[in-house]
């Protein structure tokens, strides 16, 4: 199953936005035009469905709805998010949330509107006569209630399976005591921790062919493996070459920011079976290898048939072959909040990709901040 | 209403060049937006023939340099063989844009810091005329202009360190157009 449609109002830096999405998307835009926002919108559908999540909590980790809603937006104070996803092409779900918050007391965050379709056939919808009864039912989603979302459980699980992806090398290697915060799972600081849970034999597969590809990236770099320090606390340790006859043993904290983030990358592609959000994968690897991570990741993920959201300002990784205008969502930042635009939406892109110009070429130039020129005249 | 055009150039500096000129002679008919920086003239060469088909959806402007070539049509004819859409204009600076710089003699004195008597009266018969500016460069009477615009002894470089934002200074506040 995957998300084929996505409409966000008010979200972030997104007053409205109605995109259909493939399999593979590429986020381009300037800094600061909403490519993690973006992401966000589906993380946040994620926390919706979590286990330990639900909408309360969702928006707390956001700063509060305030912090959410769009500056760009007027009237309408609700913020919304709308998903369509699909299983072979047909519509299979369709999930509208709305919310806002209360007008007095806690000012807890408010649903609006719930309401879940199957094969354009309405499953739910709120507020119901049970909400308008008793309002502060309105603080949760069904999503999130095990007893409400009998009718569609398939949904909220493939909400849950969704993972982004965004390794910070600096916390890999501080590791520390893994908690459950943000750091804990996107920024890597459980990574090894999660190295260590999986089971034997398949962590042994994961690591064979991450020291497969290695071996090529960063030849130096030989026997990785998953250790235990005397305190029980999870390692990768490596042999690293260098003129002495035996290889030096070094361990996660020596390892380069490019080497950690190219195993994280390399992990985590092959785990899971949801969407998979990655931030910017391109982050301190060598131009060579950043040309090759598209195909890259999509011969990983091939088997899985799991969908990649791909945030990027790298014209290395949009160089690369078989990246259709199709799969390019195109951020540009107004006084209206941020487009989303689909690349091949605009039949000038169109026509120079389709007579053989790369992703990058036809499209970065679209993504420049107006007034870039001017940077050369800043000192 | 003005009509929007897409630009395609060969560096940043040609970028900065023909968005003075199209204001100049066009600024109350086009509205230029995209530009394609490609990075070198063998790459916008390539990829001409590709902005000569977009052309059917978006009126383009490319300015190229001739470089060592014979002359201006016929290296349109090079590039373009199959002949231009009527929505396309290539334009070709002879031998290099800085030409163009040099042309505007008394402000390239002026802001380069040399002697009036110093500079080509015929630019477009200099053979490298971006050659040709970085060598006056070197001869300023300023630190700033020597340093930034000139490379430093023994480098690969062709030019400065700053190269491109002293010429984007000249091109927005000196340099008439």
């Amino acid at each position: 199953m995957r998300i084929s449609h996505i409409e966000l109002y008010s979200w972030k830096n997104f007053r409205k936005a109605n995109v259909d999405v493939p399999e593979r998307v590429f986020l381009v835009g300037p800094n600061a035009s909403g490519k993690s926002n973006f992401l966000d919108a589906l993380r946040f559908l994620r926390d919706l469905a979590a286990r330990t999540g639900g909408l309360q909590r969702a928006c707390a980790e956001r700063g509060g709805v305030s912090k959410i809603r769009c500056l760009a937006a007027r009237q309408d104070p609700d913020i919304g998010l709308t998903v369509e996803l699909t299983n072979g092409g047909k519509t299979v779900w369709r999930y509208e949330i709305k919310f806002n918050q209360e007008i007095r007391g806690n000012r807890l965050p408010r649903l609006t509107r719930e309401a879940v379709f199957k094969d354009e056939q309405l499953v739910l919808e709120r507020p119901d006569e049970d909400d308008k009864r008793d309002p502060l039912r309105l603080t949760q989603t069904a999503l999130e209630q095990i007893n409400l979302n009998v009718g569609f459980r398939e949904l909220a699980q493939a909400f849950e399976r969704i993972s982004y992806l965004h390794l910070v090398p600096q916390i890999i290697r501080a590791g520390g005591s893994p908690g459950n915060g943000e750091a804990a799972e996107v920024y890597g600081q459980n990574f090894l921790e999660r190295l260590a849970k999986t089971n034997d034999k398949t962590r042994g597969a994961r690591l064979r062919r991450i020291r497969e590809a290695l071996a090529i990236a960063v030849p130096q770099l030989k026997d990785l493996e998953l250790t235990r320090d005397e305190r029980g606390a999870p390692h990768l340790v490596g042999a690293y070459k260098h003129w002495r006859p035996k290889a030096a043993k070094q361990t996660e904290e020596q390892f380069s920011d490019g080497t950690l983030r190219l195993l994280g990358l390399l992990w985590s592609l092959q785990e899971g079976d949801g969407p998979l959000l990655l931030e910017e994968p391109e982050l301190s690897l060598h131009s060579s290898i950043i040309r090759r991570l598209p195909e890259l990741i999509h011969r990983l993920q091939r088997k899985r048939k799991r969908q990649v959201f791909i945030s990027t300002h790298s014209m290395d990784l949009l160089s690369g072959s078989g990246i259709g205008a199709e799969e390019i969502l195109m951020l540009i930042p107004s006084a209206e909040g941020t487009q989303v635009k689909l690349a091949a939406s605009v039949a000038e892109i169109r026509a120079l990709m389709e007579n053989g110009m790369s992703a990058a070429e036809a499209v970065i130039p679209h993504t420049e901040p107006p007034l870039i020129t001017q940077l050369e005249l800043f000192e | 209403m003005k009509r929007p055009v897409s630009l395609a150039v060969e560096g940043t500096l040609d970028e900065k060049v023909l968005r003075r000129l199209l204001d100049q002679v066009a600024g109350e008919r086009l509205e230029p937006g995209i530009c394609y920086v490609q990075n070198g003239r063998e790459r916008l060469k390539q990829n001409t023939p590709r902005f000569n088909q977009a052309a059917r959806f978006q009126p383009f402007v490319i300015l190229a340099d001739l470089e060592a070539d014979d002359c201006a049509p016929t290296l349109i004819e090079d590039w373009l063989p199959a002949g231009a859409h009527p929505n396309l204009a290539l334009r070709i600076a002879v031998r290099k844009v800085e030409s163009w710089l040099l042309a505007d003699w008394r402000a390239c004195a002026d802001f380069l810091g040399v002697s009036e008597r110093l500079l080509p009266r015929q630019p477009d018969n200099e053979p490298d005329p971006k050659l040709a500016l970085v060598n006056l460069a070197r001869r300023s009477r300023s630190r700033h202009i020597r340093d930034d615009v000139a490379p430093v002894a023994g480098s690969t470089s062709r030019v400065g360190r700053n190269y491109v934002g002293q010429l984007t200074r000249f091109i927005l506040q000196g340099w008439d157009a």
